[in-house]
This record gives C-alpha cells, structure tokens and sequence, in this order.
C-alpha cells in the first residue's frame, strides 16, 4: 500500500489479538456432547411421536429401513413445498426431519465409501478454520441442499429468511474441515445423492462405536454440496456452529480481514448500535447510585421519563437525600430526617396530585425546598406578610432578634424581651426583669441567655417566661454574648474523640473590657411544669465571687469588648482597643495571642475552627485574617472604604457589610472578592446569608441579592417609609425589625414577617 | 535481579505481567499480595481474574500503568472526589463501545480501582447529563415502555423543575 492511501482491507495485516485469536487449533470435536445436543434438536422441532422415531434413527439407523421408502417418497413428491413451506407447520417439518435423518445416512453412507469419516475429520490439520457468527439453521435447510437443482423453485430466498436457530449456541467441537476439500467432491457425488435411501450404509457407521452419528452431522454438511450462495452461506454458517465461542470470534476475524473498507464502514454502524446498553438499569446498584451521585435534578427528573425501570431508580430516596445535601439546600441530617419524619403532611403539601404518580418522600423535599427558593429569586412572586406592631411608646431601637420555626424572641432598648408566634404573629409573652436596655441575646432549645446595660446576665425558661438566674459580676453593659456547646474538637492518642467543653458555656463580653465565662444552667425542654412553679420566684441571683456559675473572668483588653465569639476550646474577642484576643479554655482561659493589626475598632469577628483561621472587621475598613493557632496575619481584604460593621461566614462564604453602603462577598480561603453588592445609599444596618441569599437592611431598604452572581433580585419590602434595624432569614423567612415613619411623625415599630413557604398544594 | 511481577489471568487464560505497583492500583489485589506475602514478594505471583476478559484487562491495565504515579484525591473527601473533572487522559481512554466501558467499570469496581471507577461513573453521567428523555433513549437504546397517559403524567409532575 502507498505511504498515504489508506488500506483497503485495513484489518487484514492486523494482528489478532485476545479474544478473537485462534484458540487450540487442534482442539478436538467433543463427541458425545454433540451427540446429545444433536438429538436434542431434533426432539425439539418435532411433534413428539415423530422425534422420537427419529431419535431411534439416530442412535440406531438400522432401524430406518422400514420407513425408509415412505420419507423418501414424501420428500421427493413434496420436494417443492417443503422449500415454501413453513416450520410452525409440523407435519411438514417432522416429515422433513425424517427425510433429514435418511439423507444424513445415505450421505454418509455415501461419502464413507470414498472417504472414512473419521480420517476426515480428525485427520485434517490445515487449519483452515470454519467459523461464523453463533446463528444456526435449521437441519431442513440442508436437508434441502440434497435436492436437485431442477426441483428447486426459489432457490436462496427461502433457506435465507425465516428459519430460526435450532442448534443452541454453544457447540463444543471445533471442526477443522478443509472447505476447499469438500466442494468439489461433493459436486460430483450429488447426483447420485438423492435417488438413494440405503440402509445398508447404517451398519457401517454404528460398527464405528459412538462417534458415527455426531460425525455423521458434520459431515453430512459437508457433503451436501451447496447449489446456490445461499446454501453455501448457511452450510458455513451451520458449520460454523461446531466452533467453540472463542473461535467463531477467530472465524468473524478471518472474514472481516476480507473485508474492504466500505464494508467495513457498514458494519459499523451496526456493531455501534448493538453494542448499546441499558448501563443505568444494568448495573448494580452502588454503581448507579455512583453515576447519579454526578447529575442534577433536571436530569434525574429527565431520567424517569425515559421508561419504566428508570423511573424506579430515581425514585429512591438515598439519590435525593445526597442531592439536597449537594445543592447545600440542607446539609444536616438531623434536620432532613425531621422534615421526612412527617412525610404525610410533606406528600399532602407538596407531593404528587396524579393517581399512580407514587414519590419518595425526599423528592419531594427537595421539589419543596427547590420551589422555595425559586420563589424568593423571582421578583414577582409575593410573600404572605404578617407585620406585627410592637406594643410601647416613645423612641425604641430593636437590638436584638433571633426566630425559628415558632417563635421570633426580640430584644428591645426599654427592657423588655418580647416572644411573638412566628406562625401567627401572636404576642406571645413579654420577659420583664431587665433595669436596663437589653443589647444581646441568644437562646438555645429552651434557654434564654440576655444581657442589658443593667450590667445583669439573665437565663429565663422560654416556655414558662421565667426568669431563673441573674449573673452579676460585670461592672458596664453586656454588649455581646456566646453560647459554647460541647463539641469535638480533636483526637487524643488513642484515637478517642476529646469532646470540649463538658457542659454547655455563656461568654459574655462587656463595656468593663471584661469577658465572663459561665456554665450555661440548661432550662428544661418540658412543657411548663417544671420544679419551680410552684416557689414563684426562686431566682438564682447572685455576685460574682460567690457565684458558682462563674468559670473564668477573661481580662486583657483595655476597652470594650464588642464581638465574641466561641467554639470548643477557643474563645475569640474584638475589642474597641483595636485588638483581637484569642483565649484558651483548656488551658484556665488565658490569653493565647493578642492579634494587633487593626488600627481601629474592631466591630465584629468570624471564625472557621477546623483551619485555625479567624475574620475580624475593623472601623479602619479592612478585615483581616488570621491563623489564630500561629498568631500570624494571613491577609487584610480591603475594598471597604469605611467601617466593616458585619461579619457573616457560612458554608463557606463570607460576607462582609460596611457603612460605605455596599456588601462584599469573599473567598474566605483565597481572600478573593466574589462580587460586591451595591445599592443600598446608606450604611447597611443588618444583613444574613446562608449560601444562596443574601439579604441586607439600611435605611428605607431591605434588599435580597443572588450570591451566585452579586445580583440585587428583589426589595424585599416596598414602603420606602421603612428603616430596617434587624434581619434574620432562613429557607423559607425573612424576619425584619423595622421602623415605620407614620404620617403623625410617630415612629413606630414593626416586626415583618414574609413566608416563602405556601404549600405546593393550596387548597389544603 | 528485576523485581518480581504480577502475572493477572484473564477469563479467556491471556497472561498479562505488570509491575507490582501497576497491579496494585487494584485494592483488592494490593490486599491479596499483601495477605499471602506478607514479607513482600520473592517472585512472580500470579492472580486469576476469571470474571475479567483479556480485552478489558488490558484496558485496566493500561489505565493503571498510565496512573502508576498518579497521587489522587483522599478517598474520604466525597467533595473532592466530586467536583474533580474527568481528566483529559482518561477521557480519551474511556473513548470506547458501551459495552467496553461497561464492562471497565465493572471490572474497576470488582478489581476496587476506585478513580478508574469513579472516573467511568463520571463518563456514564456525561452521556446523560441535560439530555432530553427521548435523547437518553436513542443514546442506550432503552425502549419507552410508559404509556402515553403515563408519561403525561410524570411530565406534569415534574413541571416544577422546568425552566420558566
């Protein structure tokens, strides 16, 4: 072949590899199993009492001798319709299949005069394999080989289409018959073929022992001399049955090395297509599970559209579970368990409306939580609003806030802590015991920790309203608090967990430069009736130095303390002395660094535990980072150009919001500025985010913006009459203390709840 | 002296020899020469891997010989494993029939090769990733077996997840 011109048998100098190499070319036939498969065959496609009697032919054909005449003369006679004819119809073919039984030993007979069939078929060692793909033919077909040309009517088309495999796939003896061999002989045998049933050829062949009648077959095929292409195609392909699997691939190869490149080409496409395969349905189920750990939800609901086996795959919960996990829309399982805990309600709300459309509970959570956050990306889709006055006179800021899915706890500058139903916006109860503003607040379960320019820290019981402990001891207002719950925050050398610290802890940080560590008394979940109820009351009150509470005194800083922070082991404050302290609890609570890098106020901190990294925010408009292990600087992000009031890190983003009106978010790992967020005009007042939104509060605008993009999407609230002090959200709320300018120049106070969350389903 | 191999054994008795550090990008055989040798190997050992045949073998094997050195993301990070992007390489060697690459997963998962497995799950998911139902039928010749009221109805179930 020229150097450019492409092959035009381009297999034919391949070399044959693996599976389609010739596999022991002197193999040996495996006699008897032939044998048997053999008779088999002849069973099967034959009425019962005819088989039989062909079977007694086969292992004795001496027996043929009294029916012999009969057959022959029906194949003779019918010679013709036995060609159109049909295989279901089974006279016919049992007729033929005796006519079969008869040629085979008249052929064999025949043949064995000229040429011993067991010298034939052993002896040859030419190796010129026959071969062919595992699709056999009916014995009739060349039964009908036998016939002279001159009866046959339609020569090819019938033995070609139309007859299924009788023989089973597998044969297990390889036949090594020079093809080249028997065509010619058998041209000249095969006008004395036909005329001939002799039973005297039997004795011959059954005086051969076992083996005559399996060589019998095979040689019979080999003697009846092909007439036309198709017969000579189906005695190859019928031989080719005699392969053992791994030499019909040997025998497909030799043939496509004849084959050029056009032809090659239109198999191709063929072998492409049949190689295709169910790979979803077929594999085992880690598998599958593996693949679609991979594909979004649009596909996977693509997916169960495609037939029916694909729908049951899909429909499983463990898929969706990890794709809610994936898309961040819930990352704990704690939380998925409790939503699929009520999965009636969950299917009622959100779940199929189709008789026969059956879906896991997790799908539809995910449908749910999917809906609900397209609702609060889409400008247009209005939020149900309860806007809730809050009861008391005069100028009054909202300090504090923090809600979930019943209750929204407020704190206010005038001394009052206020619990509104968050389903209904119901007052539900004022905590009164504060002598002063409270300016922090946080609960956990059903304990309340606050704390008041009273210089008090009061633990109050949510569910009864009481007031059980006051801690005394901070000289100045309480302007911010931590709570610190037991956590694992490391391995110790066996490899057990180091669970830190043992009971749940208050941190208080204070305008005396002071922050308190307390251990938090937990109040108990029950409902009302607990132990004090009845001593109406009986209030833990107590200094100080007496107050068994009180664990550490932290004091470093030499101005107020405005931000803790804590978790396990390591409590982190920002302080208006323009430093951050990192404190050790493990080690009696001291002082582990002293971060000195900003030049002013520091406003509000954020810290990542396992990376040993923390965020402080600063009036001097940076934010620096910290290795709060090492005590080094890592990076300052600046971009802000005035005070960084707020600091937010979660699931791995940190957004940051500054009095020059605009909002960043960042990379906390590269320091990286993600997108900025501008729009506001005046300096943000409040903002939260949780991975997908971001939504930030200033004067006269509450703002939701798409982290993904930096995009404002929506105002939350229209009326520009609006100041906002305080937003929280979560999936499905935002929760706003805002302040209203009516018309009489009364300021007054709201608490604006907005719901995403209207069931799927809205007649229920 | 050259160090001793591995000799792996296909279904259809072809013999492949590979270094040790080639073969043992197979957990499973890692843990079997680990078991039986546990001073290290002396000389050749020699594995059956008779649910595997040659042709997809040495598929494997020339995955693992190209990855001998490849140092991959810690197994425990589902994330990492996740986000990392089939590479280049392996994008060309998975280039194969349906049957081939079903058959190398399937191998990979019995062999526990788990990038190689990984890896093909991902190429799996990026023949059905954003294709429509008829789409994914034509791509594995899966016959529709819904009626047409059956397949209205999963269709109106899902209109949630529509772009709109």
């Amino acid at each position: 072949m020229s150097n450019n011109q492409p092959h035009q048998f381009p297999i034919r100098e391949e070399e044959a590899k693996f599976d389609y190499k010739l596999f022991n070319p002197n193999g040996k036939l495996s006699d008897s199993w032939l044998q048997n498969q053999y008779q088999r065959l002849s069973i099967e496609s034959n009425d019962p009492p005819n088989s039989r009697e062909n079977r007694k032919r086969i292992r004795a054909p001496q027996d043929l001798s009294p029916t012999n005449d009969v057959y022959d003369k029906e194949s003779t006679d019918s010679g013709d319709e036995m060609l159109i004819s049909d295989n279901d119809c089974n006279s016919q073919v049992s007729a033929q299949s005796g006519f079969l039984s008869t040629t085979i030993s008249a052929a064999s007979r025949e043949n064995s005069l000229a040429h011993p069939p067991k010298r034939r078929l052993t002896a040859s060692t030419i190796g010129e394999i026959v071969n062919s793909n595992p699709f056999h033919n009916h014995p009739d077909q060349t039964t009908l080989v036998n016939i002279p040309r001159e009866m046959i009517r339609q020569p090819s088309d019938h033995a070609l289409t139309g007859q299924l495999p009788r023989t089973p796939n597998v044969m297990n003896s390889p036949s090594h018959t020079p093809v080249s061999d028997f065509e010619p002989e058998e041209e000249e045998e095969q006008p004395q073929q036909l005329p001939l049933p002799s039973p005297s050829a039997s004795p011959v062949q059954s005086s051969e022992t076992k083996l005559p009648t399996s060589y019998d077959t095979i040689e019979n095929h080999l003697l009846q001399l092909p007439t036309n292409q198709g017969d000579l195609i189906n005695t190859i392909v019928k031989l080719s049955g005699y392969l053992v699997d791994r030499n019909q691939n040997h025998l497909v190869y030799r043939l496509l090395q004849n084959i050029n490149r056009s032809s090659l080409s239109s198999f191709d496409g063929l072998i492409y297509k049949s190689l295709k395969r169910d790979l979803i349905s077929n594999f085992p189920v880690e598998l599958t599970l593996n693949i679609l750990s991979n594909l979004d939800h649009k596909t996977l609901l693509s997916m169960s559209r495609v037939c029916k086996s694909w729908s049951q795959i899909i429909n499983n919960s463990s898929i969706w579970i990890d794709l809610l996990k994936r898309d961040k829309f819930i990352t704990d399982d704690k939380i998925i368990h409790e939503e699929l805990a009520n999965s009636e309600q969950l299917t009622k709300e959100w779940g199929s409306r189709t008789s026969g459309v059956d879906i896991n509970a997790a799908q539809i959570l995910y449908k749910k939580r999917y809906i609900i956050l397209q609702r609060w990306m889409d400008p247009t889709y209005p939020p149900k609003r309860i806007s809730i006055p809050v009861a008391g006179q005069g100028s009054k800021v909202v300090t504090c806030l923090q809600h979930d899915d019943d209750k929204i706890i407020t704190g206010v500058d005038d001394k009052f802590i206020s619990i509104y139903s968050t389903k209904t916006g119901e007052l539900i109860r004022v905590l009164e015991g504060h002598e002063g503003g409270v300016w922090a607040l946080k609960y956990t379960g059903n304990t309340l920790v606050t704390g008041s320019t009273d210089r008090t820290v009061r633990i109050w019981n949510i569910k009864t309203g009481k007031c059980t402990h006051v801690f005394r001891g901070h000289t100045s207002t309480i302007r911010c608090l931590d709570i610190i719950h037991p956590t694992v925050i490391g391995k110790d050398v066996n490899g057990d967990d180091i669970i830190f610290p043992e009971f749940p802890l208050l941190v208080t940080g204070s305008r005396d430069h002071n922050i308190n560590v307390w251990k938090l008394p937990i109040a108990s979940e029950d409902d009302e009736d607990t132990d004090d109820t009845n001593e109406e009351g009986r209030i833990f009150d107590s200094n100080e130095l007496d107050n068994p509470y009180l664990i550490a005194v932290l004091s470093g800083h030499t101005d107020s303390v405005r931000t803790v922070s804590g978790f396990g082991n390591i409590i982190i404050s920002g302080s208006y002395d323009s430093t951050v302290r990192v404190w050790d609890l493990m080690k009696k609570g001291e002082c582990k660094h002293t971060l000195i890098g900003h030049s002013s106020r520091v406003y509000s901190i954020a810290m990542v535990f396992d990376t040993k990294t923390c965020f402080s925010s600063s009036v001097d408009s940076n934010i620096n980072v910290w290795n709060f292990e090492t005590g080094k600087l890592l990076k300052t992000l600046e971009g802000h150009s005035s005070l960084v009031g707020l600091l937010n890190l979660k699931d791995g983003i940190l957004v940051s919001a500054a009095a020059d009106t605009t909002l960043r978010i960042w990379d906390p790992v590269t320091g990286e500025t993600l997108n900025k967020l501008k729009g506001h005009t005046t300096a943000i007042t409040c903002f939260e985010h949780d991975g997908f939104r971001v939504v930030s509060g200033s004067d006269r605008m509450l703002k939701l913006w798409n982290v993904k993009d930096g995009k404002c999407t929506r105002q939350l609230l229209n009326d520009t009459t609006v100041n906002i002090w305080q937003v929280r959200i979560d999936y499905k709320r935002c929760v706003a203390a805002v302040q209203r300018f009516a018309e009489d120049d009364e300021n007054d106070i709201f608490i604006e709840i907005l719901d995403f969350s209207e069931p799927f389903h809205k007649d229920n | 002296m050259s160090e001793p191999k591995v000799i792996m054994v296909s279904s259809d008795e072809e013999r492949f020899k590979v270094d040790q550090v080639v073969a043992e990008k197979s957990v499973t055989i890692k843990n079997m020469i680990r078991d039986l040798n546990p001073d290290g190997l002396t000389e050749d050992f020699e594995v059956p891997v008779s649910t595997i045949r040659a042709n997809v073998l040495s598929k494997v094997l020339e995955w693992c010989e190209h990855h001998k050195t490849t140092v991959f993301p810690d197994e425990d990070d589902e994330d990492a494993k996740k986000t990392a992007p089939i590479e280049e390489w392996d994008r060309t060697f998975f280039r194969v029939d349906q049957e081939m690459l079903y058959e190398i997963i399937l191998a990979a998962n019995f062999l526990n090769i788990t990038p190689l497995r990984d890896s093909g799950c991902k190429i799996v998911a990026e023949m059905i990733r954003g294709k429509s139902p008829e789409e994914l039928r034509k791509v594995f010749n899966i016959t529709n077996d819904f009626t047409a009221e059956e397949e209205a109805a999963i269709r109106r179930e899902n209109e949630w997840a529509e772009d709109r």
